[in-house]
């Protein structure tokens, strides 16, 4: 131990470094550590997008079909709701008008109501009963 | 330039969003001959020492946002330093089905070949000597012999306590001196 101590401590040469680098190495080596670094900088970046890239698809295709629907259904629709709306006003009307008579209705006339706001019973059709 | 600015400087100055790359370019300036030459001495051969010191500077880039100033940058650095170069040899270990014997004979014959070794016939033995010696005690002597590390910072980067560090070191001086005094 006391020998090789000696000789690890007294051959100077021994801690002298044996190795060496190509000529102009360590200026070079920031250089091609940050190019490195942007070269993943931008994998990165791209590999975000591609990663969310079936999220996105998933998302673009349930909006492209809800607007296609969307117009599809206003399409097909403005006519059955331009009738359902003349129903149902004249339907209000129907029920307004018993509603009209007095200001606390009783269960029975709130039934009645009821009824008639979902048979889509009018005015006219309750005059037609009565006659 | 780097050696201007002291750690604390720097990881301040990585801070500051606009200033992070900057303080990562002085980070590799002052760090990177240190970094170069521990893993040069285990892997021997420039190109793997090379492609390793990226590989160290370029996990220090992703880490240093996380970096929690409980150890010093440099012993951080030299700790990543060291799990590479430690993965590397393993690696090498098993991408050529290699006993470790026969890895440390290849290593033996790139340091004979290496266009980058200048050393004299006792520096080729020392070297020699190195590497008949376990990976870890390797090491401990090259961290404690060339680059003069005190126990309790090597204790720090290799996260063994001082004592077994002390008793790895002296074995290793031990083997060296045996296979010094047979050859």
């Amino acid at each position: 131990m006391k020998k090789i101590n000696n000789i690890l401590n007294t051959e100077s040469g021994l801690k002298a470094n044996p190795f060496t680098t190509p000529s102009d190495y360590f200026e070079q080596l920031p250089q091609q550590i940050q190019e490195r670094k942007a070269v993943i900088w931008k994998d990165k970046s791209k590999n975000i997008f591609m990663a969310l890239l079936p999220q996105l698809s998933l998302i673009i295709g349930f909006v492209v079909l809800f607007l296609f629907a969307k117009t599809l259904f206003s399409l097909i629709g403005v006519e059955s709701d331009i009738k359902d709306e003349l129903t149902i006003s004249q339907n209000d009307t129907a029920a307004g008008s018993i509603r009209a008579r007095g200001t606390s209705l009783t269960d029975k006339e709130e039934y009645i109501i009821t009824y008639l706001v979902e048979q889509k019973i009018s005015d006219e059709d309750i005059a037609l009963l009565a006659e | 330039m780097a050696a201007t600015y002291s750690d604390k400087e720097l990881l301040e100055l990585h801070k500051n969003t606009e200033q992070a790359s900057y303080a990562f370019n002085l980070i590799v300036r002052k760090y990177q001959e240190r970094v170069y030459w521990h893993i040069r001495k285990m892997v021997l051969s420039h190109e793997d020492a090379n492609d390793l010191v990226q590989d160290v500077f370029i996990k220090v880039w992703r880490g240093l946002d996380n970096f929690r100033e409980d150890s010093q940058l440099f012993t951080w650095i030299y700790r990543i330093a060291t799990n590479e170069t430690i993965s590397f040899l393993k690696k090498k270990r098993t991408r050529f089905l290699l006993p470790i014997v026969n890895v440390e004979s290849q290593l033996c014959n790139t340091l004979q070949s290496d266009s980058y070794f200048n050393g004299d016939k006792i520096q080729l033995k020392l070297q020699k000597a190195l590497l008949t010696l376990p990976q870890k005690q390797r090491l401990v002597f090259n961290m404690k012999y060339f680059d003069e590390l005190k126990y309790e910072q090597i204790s720090e980067i290799l996260g063994t306590s001082v004592g077994a560090l002390k008793a790895s070191y002296h074995l290793a001086v031990k083997k060296i001196e045996g296979y010094l005094a047979e050859n």
